[in-house]
């Protein structure tokens, strides 16, 4: 059949057969972009469990980050969380600081998955462990403020961190989306939300 | 030209050397197929202008759809706009038209 045709007719087959291809490969990663920006708003937080051990030295906190989309192509570049003690009532407002090891966590957020980051807090001292103590019977609950830091195909544009607030009392808990921003990796300021 | 850049600017921020590869030929096809220097370069600013205008809707959709708040998507439609320019301008652009002007010389002398 192909023999019939001249080389031109032979090439305009070939260009409208590439096109066709290429117009084909196009839509599904479109597909794939249009579901870049629901997994990156839609990426959750969770603390699955807070516990104090029994002689009140340590605290141990496992969050889950999750990627409830079918997007796949982000991955976690840094977890930070600091930790607060609070009082309902306010009037008990104690920063711990930094948590220990949660930022060592780095991976893949493949789809309908979640990453696990896990924190042995360490509680040194008499007044510390009061709070902890505390914390076990109620009195206290933990507030963590959580950054993550996502990197994705726009990387080389653009980095972006999404902020979450966890006030923890019993687990689990589902921390709040507090902000998203994206900040340009060539300078600038960044948008935010 | 829209798709094989999109295809892979939508996945990566950036054209590998197989999509280059990839532009290079399909410019080659079709400034042979046209077969005339002159609308080669018409023909090649045309489809540079098209490609851009379609890839640059795609990127940006979202924004305009309202699945990205307005503050990220005003910045995305910015982004975009930088990761365009930088896939295209200078050498892809060059090579492209260098790509077209050869291909309307092997078709206007072969074909």
């Amino acid at each position: 059949m192909f023999q019939e045709l001249g080389a031109r007719q032979l090439l305009t087959l070939l260009f409208v057969g590439f096109s066709a291809f290429s117009g084909i490969s196009m839509v599904f990663s479109a597909r794939n972009y249009m579901e870049f920006f629901p997994a990156t708003t839609g990426a959750t937080v969770e603390v699955v469990s807070l516990n104090v051990q029994p002689d009140g030295q340590q605290i141990n906190v496992v969050f889950t980050l999750k990627n409830p989309t079918g997007y796949s192509g982000i991955t976690l570049r840094a977890f930070q969380a600091s930790l607060t003690f609070k009082s309902s009532d306010g009037r008990v407002n104690r920063p711990y600081g930094d948590l220990p090891g949660v930022s060592k966590v780095q991976g893949p957020l493949d789809p309908h998955s979640g990453l696990e980051i896990t924190s042995q807090i360490p509680i040194l001292g008499q007044t510390w462990s009061g709070i902890a103590q505390n914390l076990t019977k109620g009195i206290l609950t933990a507030n963590f403020q959580v950054t993550v830091n996502l990197s994705t195909f726009l990387d080389s544009v653009a980095w972006l961190y999404i902020y979450y607030e966890c006030n923890v009392s019993q687990t689990p808990t589902s921390c709040d989306r507090t902000e998203t921003v994206t900040i340009p990796t060539g300078g600038g300021g960044g948008g935010g939300s | 030209m829209a798709s094989i850049a999109g295809q892979s600017l939508l996945r990566d921020a950036f054209l590998n050397s197989l999509d280059m590869g990839l532009l290079l030929l399909v410019s080659f096809m079709a400034g042979a197929l046209v077969s005339d220097l002159g609308k080669a370069i018409l023909g090649y600013f045309g489809a540079v202008i098209v490609a851009s205008a379609t890839l640059y809707l795609v990127a940006v959709l979202p924004s305009l759809t309202g699945a990205v708040d307005s503050a990220n998507g005003a910045l995305l439609q910015v982004l975009w706009i930088s990761i365009l320019v930088r896939a295209f301008f200078p050498l892809p652009f060059i090579g492209i038209l260098a790509a077209s002007l050869v291909g309307a010389a092997v078709g206007e002398t072969y074909l």
